[in-house]
């Protein structure tokens, strides 16, 4: 790598630590440091959302899938864009207001707990723990992607990067909490947005136009022109139906509850939707325009496949190495953007769901900021522990792509039916939730292994589906809930 | 020529690009509403 690529990528990982050091100094509670006190703004919202939510596939994986399978990449954006719409038309506003009216809850757990009026404390010691296990590994997935990165950018070796990267990322989540984290996400999220743009129309210029890059992939294969080439139902419902998971992703729809006010939720909407939008349909060309342009590299030979480097050969080729510096520094945004807010909201649930719920019911505010940053430490070192384990080079390591469709799969499944119904059906009931959780998360896990046929499915599908039936059933079945969580409900519902 | 299919296009170009429209449709409708 060269000199000043080198010392681009160093000022902006100083920059994102300064962040860090300058929000901590702004974090004075619990709620300050899980949701920086309610008070982000639609911008900062709505690309802090959109960064937490895409992590290092946008860059990485996204692209790599279209240089390996031409447009058939689009069905998982189809689904994804409508499944992210649908969350802010829906969810983000009912969401914001009910948190609020539920004793101003902080976490997803705290929000089931103050919903139902649970005082059994089951509903958010299993939500909790469901957040442990699979962040555990979506945060892992995540480091394996940035140590791969560091790795090929440096030429360290997977170990030594892979704690590099950790110790940067958790440096400054330790430090700042939530602002820390939104703020960086706001600024990286600008960076992954405008490499998007830039590296596919540098590509398809240097390819001589539009038409030539077509003609050139069309050469090695016309089918990659033909998003439908090859696509069973089952394929094209297990790509769209990514989308699925929106609603119970943690990381992301924390964000809605942090906004300042519901008023700034459309134009959040309307910002968080055309930057995704956007950048996905970027993502896709950058594949696209890999297949012409390393035509006589092919980056899929025999077993090696390094389709998901797409992105990071053609900052090498196309650019100067200051920007070069500055694309690779938006692939480490992408995965540092997912992985600060996972660690936040995992620590919350270990300060918030069990040491105060179980342990210390009086903790102080201070403590529990303090046992939030232990969280965080504890936490990122079992993902690094993981991740080690993860080494591409390992035999039977599981992929970054597994490891975040399954987490991705066991959230949407086990809280999506659940935050919707509770958002929206006065009549669900604490039970209800309790077995929707239950009942989402075990079909991730069992189905997941199972292959052949209906098999093939993506787990999410028949996750989100158990779920929601499972809930309508017992609800129905179980006394109505109490006078007070139906005005509740109505409060929420009639907030503007 | 070679070009993308007509069934691609509109997958790439119409759902995706629809639902910008639909969220600048209800900002301004809000808006106006406020």
């Amino acid at each position: 790598m060269e000199t000043s690529t080198l010392i681009t990528f160093i000022v902006y990982l100083l920059g994102m630590l300064l962040i860090g050091v300058l929000s901590y100094r702004l974090t004075s509670n619990l709620s300050d440091y899980v949701l920086g006190g309610r008070r982000l703004g639609p911008g900062v919202a709505a690309l802090s959302a959109g960064a937490s939510d895409m992590s290092s596939w946008l860059l990485l994986g996204l692209p790599g899938y279209a240089y390996a399978a031409g447009m058939d990449a689009l069905w998982i954006c189809v689904g994804l864009s409508v499944g992210a719409y649908l969350n802010w038309q829906f969810v983000a506003k009912r969401l914001r207001s009910y948190t609020e009216v539920a004793k101003d809850s902080i976490t997803i757990p705290d929000y089931f707990e103050n919903r139902f009026h649970d005082k059994s404390k089951l509903l958010r010691i299993i939500s909790a723990f469901v957040i442990l296990i699979f962040f555990t590994f979506y945060t892992s997935s995540g480091l394996v992607g940035g140590a791969l990165l560091f790795q090929e950018s440096f030429g360290m070796s997977y170990n030594q990067a892979l704690w590099i990267g950790a110790i940067v990322i958790i440096a400054y989540t330790f430090l700042g909490g939530f602002l820390a984290v939104s703020w960086t996400d706001f600024i990286q999220g600008i960076l992954m947005f405008l490499a998007l743009i830039v590296v596919p129309i540098v590509a398809i210029q240097k390819l001589g136009g539009w038409n030539q890059t077509v003609s050139t992939v069309a050469e090695i294969d016309p089918s990659y022109l033909n998003g439908l080439d090859g696509m069973g139902f089952l394929a094209i419902v297990s790509l769209v139906a990514w989308g699925l998971g929106y609603f119970g992703q943690p990381h992301i729809i924390t964000r809605f509850m942090a906004i300042r006010s519901i008023k700034d939720i459309p134009k959040a909407r309307f910002i968080g939707m055309s930057w995704m939008v956007i950048g996905l349909i970027g993502a896709i060309f950058v594949g696209f325009a890999g297949i012409a342009f390393f035509a006589d590299n092919p980056l899929i030979v025999g077993d090696v496949d390094n389709s998901e480097k797409v992105f990071i050969f053609f900052t090498d080729v196309l650019f100067h190495p200051i920007v070069s510096g500055i694309l690779l520094a938006a692939i480490l945004s992408a995965i540092m953007s997912t992985i600060d807010s996972q660690l936040l909201v995992s620590s919350s649930a270990l300060a918030e769901d069990f040491y105060k719920a179980i342990f210390k019911k009086n903790a102080s505010d201070k403590e529990l900021v303090t046992v939030g940053r232990i969280g965080v430490l504890v936490i990122a070192l079992i993902a690094i522990v993981l991740a080690i384990q993860s080494n591409p080079a390992n035999e039977n390591a599981s992929s970054i792509l597994d490891l975040v469709s399954y987490a991705w799969g066991g959230f949407g499944a086990a809280f999506g039916p659940v935050i919707i119904l509770s958002l929206f059906w006065k009549r669900m009931t604490r039970n209800g939730a309790l077995v929707g959780i239950l009942v989402g998360a075990l079909t991730v896990i069992i189905w997941k292994p199972l292959t052949g046929g209906l098999f093939d499915l993506y787990e999410i599908v028949p996750g989100f589906l158990f779920g929601l039936i499972i809930i309508v059933i017992v609800s129905l079945f179980g006394k109505e809930p109490s006078k007070e969580i139906q005005k509740e409900f109505d409060k929420a519902k009639a907030a503007k | 020529m070679e070009t993308l299919t007509a069934a691609t296009w509109f997958w790439l170009l119409v759902p995706m690009p629809l639902v910008v429209v639909l969220s600048l449709i209800s900002l301004i409708k809000e808006r106006g509403g406020e």
